[in-house]
């Protein structure tokens, strides 16, 4: 069966989020959206249907933080994925004070979800003008900027040249790897937003991701902060593989993105690896032509142990 | 709607519907069945002495049929859809059945929905309150302050008491009126059925599990093991077991005596390694059928009924295994719109030797 994609959009109150949906909507490409939207009520719009959520923030009975999801989203995926005709694809809005973990981790914690949808991209709209206070006012902005794997710098008419580089530096300090555009009134190539597979492993390995600019470590704000481990070596896969899972069962909870693409030994094949909080995928995967042989791993995450991380690093290198 | 033409031996109809099933059941008197739609459809199938007759296709909803119930006055079957509509079929084994609108929430989803046993009650979720009117529609209470969007309703045998599933537990509501029970665990309770005498409250949970209340005490049972959600429960005879869904095979649990947290589950065909989708307890027998993900479906029992094959795997999942009320038909959905009337067979005669001969081991 065709999996559904989704495709989340955050991003800060009146960054743009609502005029990067209409723009996606209103685009002539033929497609049936389902769009997700925090508002109560449903209404048809062409081609597509709007449903209403309450963000209805579910956390397992453990407690446990990365296990947290949203039980509207679930109810109202599943009603979705019920109707005769299927969409082309999903688009969730959140509102722009949420957190967009649980949002995120609905479509790999929930079993009947994650079987049925895929999780496409999470694409972050940011007011140029407004970040820093943004990010003056609480945790969400940054938390939105780290899970992305696009981020829209928006409204970039009513800044200028400086203070648009300065508003990229921030973003790519919290997030090294997300794709990063400029637009006025939210108006981005929709292949820029959409189609990104960017959960999806060969898609890492096929980027071969500029993911890395090992400039910027400095810790900033509430503790979000990104980390690149590098190394020119090769990476011993079976030692890396059971780092990064004891790492993403010890420290999931504070690990919100992280992405990895490292050489092996044998010089034929490469270790992908993506992870959101505790859910961790691996693959090996033939090197393609012209691959790098060296091992790059990239981590987004809370109060991050940089010291301890890198040694838990350098030891996975053969 | 044409018979399929290959109609393979042991089953009576089949026909191929062409959209998904969302959900099926059997009217009270057992002569209908009525299957859910993703196009908003119920289709009608009376069953006779000459085989499966296929009535038409209702159109009861603007959306998908997302729950569907036997009840109401005469017969029939009670339906919620994503219109917001609570719609009643009176009359479901005339062809002239003609649906009727209960009640509209617009904008809303009807997606947890509950008629009494006696058809004369009728429960619908609208977000976090639960609206309950008589059979025809008159508003009799509306039961608010859920922690969450309400995602289950079921009535006790007698219609007395309304238990609504939701984040963090289960409210038990007194009917008419009277001060509401709240039986609390953490997670969140997606399924919510009375055990048949009325002893138990069991839910199935989105934390893989299922959790049992003891009525009389308010003791809690948690019941863990599964790879998915326990989406389908099913009861045995006099409730001595509760069968799930949601592991690889059907899982049994025992509620006689001290209660299903006092020995383990029996998981009848784990070997597959497949999920198992829908459950269904013969309603007077020791006999379950139950479906897995790959549209396979198997019968057996807890007390030496051996595991036999009733359909082999297709690919597209079991959505929905009834029993006619007096358990002679079994009808069988896939979610891909197939639809499957078999008669049931009657205990053979090695059956029930074997029972009688065999230790229990066996």
């Amino acid at each position: 069966m065709q999996k559904t994609p989704v495709t989340i959009l955050t991003g800060y109150l009146g960054a743009g989020k609502t005029t990067l949906l209409n723009r996606i909507l209103t685009e002539p490409h033929g497609r049936r959206f389902a769009v997700i939207v925090n508002e109560y009520g449903e209404v048809g719009i062409d081609g597509g249907l709007v449903v209403g959520a309450d963000e209805e923030i579910f956390e397992t009975n453990n407690g446990c933080v990365c296990c947290t999801v949203r039980g509207d989203l679930i109810r109202i995926v599943s009603g979705l994925l019920r109707r005769p005709r299927p969409f082309d694809g999903i688009l969730v809005e959140t509102t722009g004070l949420a957190d967009p973990g649980p949002a995120v981790q609905t479509f790999f914690v929930d079993e009947e979800i994650a079987s049925r949808t895929t999780l496409d991209a999470v694409v972050t709209v940011v007011d140029a003008r407004q970040l820093a206070e943004a990010f003056a006012t609480g945790h969400e902005a940054r938390e939105q900027i780290a899970f992305a794997d696009v981020v829209l710098v928006n409204k970039t008419d009513l800044v200028d040249e400086d203070g648009l580089a300065a508003v990229e530096r921030e973003v790519r300090r919290i997030n090294p790897f997300a794709a990063l555009h400029r637009s006025v009134r939210a108006d981005v190539d929709l292949s820029a937003v959409l189609d990104r597979r960017a959960f999806s492993l060969e898609r890492i390995l096929a980027e071969d991701p500029g993911f890395l600019d090992p400039g910027h470590h400095h810790d900033h704000g509430d503790g979000i902060s990104s980390l690149s481990l590098t190394s020119d070596r090769p990476a011993a896969p079976e030692r890396f593989e059971a780092w990064v899972r004891s790492l993403a069962a010890e420290k999931g909870r504070d690990l919100l993105r992280y992405k990895g693409l490292l050489a092996l030994p044998d010089g034929a094949e490469s270790m992908v690896v993506q992870g959101v909080h505790m859910v961790v995928e691996t693959a090996r995967m033939p090197r393609r032509a012209g691959e790098r042989a060296d091992s790059r791993f990239v981590l987004i995450g809370r109060d991050l142990d940089r010291h301890a991380l890198r040694e838990g690093f350098d030891a996975c290198l053969a | 709607m044409p018979a399929s033409p290959d109609v393979p031996p042991g089953i009576a109809a089949a026909f191929e519907l062409g959209v998904p099933v969302t959900d099926a059941c059997f009217d009270a008197a057992g002569g209908t069945l009525a299957v859910a739609t993703g196009d908003g459809a119920l289709r009608l199938y009376a069953l006779g002495r000459a085989g499966v007759t296929a009535g038409p296709a209702v159109e009861a909803h603007e959306g998908p049929v997302l729950q569907l119930r036997p009840g109401g006055p005469g017969g029939g079957f009670v339906t919620g859809g994503d219109d917001g509509r609570v719609v009643a079929l009176d009359g479901a084994n005339s062809s002239t059945a003609a649906p009727r609108a209960l009640a509209t929430f617009s904008g809303a989803w009807i997606d947890a929905l509950a008629v009494s046993a006696d058809g004369r009650l009728v429960a619908a979720a609208v977000g976090r309150s639960v609206h309950v009117m008589d059979a025809a529609g008159k508003p009799i209470a509306v039961l608010d302050g859920h922690p969450s969007t309400v995602a289950d309703l079921a009535f006790s045998a007698s219609g007395g008491t309304l238990a609504v599933a939701h984040y963090r537990g289960v409210t038990l509501w007194p009917l008419p009126a009277g001060e509401p029970r709240r039986l609390d665990w953490p997670g969140s309770h997606l399924r919510v059925v009375f055990g048949p005498d009325g002893r138990h409250v069991v839910t199935a949970t989105q934390d893989n599990e299922i959790h049992a209340w003891r009525l009389a005490d308010g003791a809690g049972f948690q019941l863990a093991g599964y790879g998915a959600k326990p989406r389908s429960l099913s009861w045995g005879p006099r409730g001595a077991y509760l069968a799930s869904s949601g592991a690889d095979g059907a899982m049994l649990w025992s509620f006689r005596g001290e209660g299903p947290a006092s020995r383990p589950p029996i998981a009848l065909g784990p070997e597959r390694g497949e999920l198992v989708s829908v459950v269904a307890c013969h309603p007077a027998r020791d006999l379950l059928v139950f479906g897995y993900r790959d549209g396979c479906i198997l019968r057996g029992g807890l007390e030496d009924v051996p595991i036999e094959e009733v359909r082999p795997p297709s690919g597209s999942a079991v959505a929905a295994l009834i029993w006619s009320p007096d358990g002679r038909w079994l009808a069988a959905a896939m979610e891909d719109g197939r639809l499957e009337f078999r008669r049931a067979r009657a205990a053979g005669l090695l059956e029930r030797l074997m029972r009688r001969l065999l230790p229990r081991a066996a």
